[in-house]
């Protein structure tokens, strides 16, 4: 078989096709070190990924690392990562080996930022979007959550627990395909870090831009901006209009101590279909990104 | 470990169990600037912003600063990445690197 010029997507179904075949008892908890290093001895006979360990990286999440001889691959994987978290940064330098190894022959280091997405280098962002299909496949993903679904953090949770990824992965995997207009807002003292809106809310005007210019404040009578992080607020609060983009909307919000960060996700209505709406051509992610709204996951 | 300023700025504020309002009034500086010291990779900021919130923490600028040439996140490419890493970590790479051939 020749691999030449696959791409993310074709690499990431090629593995979930061999699992669904194979069909491990753990079918979407499965060891992803393990997988690159059996699968890489039979494809790559010539440069194999033959290691997968860990190392005190010092707030880098990951490095793709060549042997002196060129001929066989490490992944290193910082210490200190939450299980889920790990099992990303492994596909996240896994991808890395299958899609950049020519390009990159002195190996690849991704520094904590990279791995959860917030980077704007192709590179990363094509790794991480190779994870994310390889760990939370989209048919059953849709399975646990519809495309018109609303989950609270309950229910996305639920699903970070099925593929054993962290919760902000499994928010933003569900973004990219739901039918809702939905965003996700990361934030600390009353102003956003980052944030992600699915399509729907995206193409109606429904985004934070947080890669250039000041910093985006909170809106003042949302619960996250109050700091209101009850089990009432996390399981959703609705507020009319005039809190969350001018329009009605229901809010989850919690604060995560291990990441000094608020996660909050807000539900918005659907849009009122526009007559225009066909004809305008819709951006793809790479622009989207250069407009500034935020990326992906761990 | 080295502290990135970012760390430090925030680490500092913590410590003090002050505002982002408190200090960046007693410094000098817009909250939002601050805001963005502790929680962005800015350029490298000026020793006159620096000045102010040294003087808030009772710190050298030279402590504030971590010891550490921060990139702004556009152009941080992969070897920049890795200078940016501590000679430590660099080193264990290295380590695992001749290990991949034993």
């Amino acid at each position: 078989m020749d691999f030449e010029g696959w791409g993310l997507q074709r690499w990431a179904n090629h593995f979930n096709q061999m699992l669904n075949k194979a069909n491990p008892p753990d079918r979407y908890r499965f060891d992803v070190g393990a997988l690159a290093i059996e699968t890489t001895r039979h494809m790559f006979p010539g440069d194999p990924i033959t290691k997968v360990e860990e190392d005190d990286l010092e707030g880098f999440a990951g490095a793709l690392v060549p042997a002196d001889s060129r001929k066989r691959w490490g992944i290193c994987y910082g210490k200190g990562q939450q299980p889920g978290r790990r099992r990303f940064t492994i596909a996240h330098e896994f991808g890395h080996y299958l899609l950049h190894r020519k390009k990159y022959p002195n190996g690849i280091h991704s520094s904590e930022a990279a791995v959860d997405g917030r980077t704007k280098l192709e590179v990363e962002r094509e790794a991480n979007e190779f994870a994310s299909w390889l760990l939370m496949p989209l048919d059953d993903f849709r399975k646990q959550i519809a495309p018109r679904d609303k989950p609270d953090f309950d229910a996305i949770g639920s699903c970070s627990d099925r593929y054993e990824v962290s919760l902000v992965a499994a928010v933003l995997r569900w973004l990219r395909y739901t039918e809702r207009r939905s965003i996700f807002v990361t934030s600390v003292d009353g102003y956003v870090k980052w944030a992600w809106s699915s399509d729907a809310a995206f193409k109606s005007g429904v985004f934070i831009r947080t890669s250039r210019g000041d910093p985006v404040e909170l809106p003042a009578g949302s619960a996250v901006r109050q700091e209101q992080f009850t089990p009432e607020t996390r399981s959703g609060v609705d507020h009319p209009v005039g809190v969350w983009f001018n329009q009605a909307a229901r809010e989850h919000s919690f604060w995560s101590d291990k990441y000094e960060t608020a996660y909050t996700l807000v539900h918005l209505a659907d849009a009122e279909p526009k007559l225009w709406a066909e004809g305008k051509p819709l951006e793809d992610t790479y622009e989207r990104f250069e407009r500034g709204s935020s990326e992906l996951p761990r | 470990m080295t502290e990135t300023i970012r760390e430090r700025i925030k680490a500092l504020r913590k410590k003090e169990k002050l505002t982002l309002d408190q200090v960046a009034e007693q410094a000098g500086l817009s909250k939002s600037y601050l805001w963005e010291l502790e929680n962005r990779d800015l350029p490298r900021p000026s020793a006159e912003k620096l000045g102010g919130l040294a003087r808030v923490f009772n710190v050298t600028i030279d402590y504030l600063q971590g010891g550490e040439q921060l990139e702004s996140a556009e152009d941080k490419a992969f070897f920049r990445e890795y200078q940016s890493m501590s000679p430590e970590a660099r080193a264990r790479l290295r380590r695992m690197a001749k290990a991949l051939d034993e």
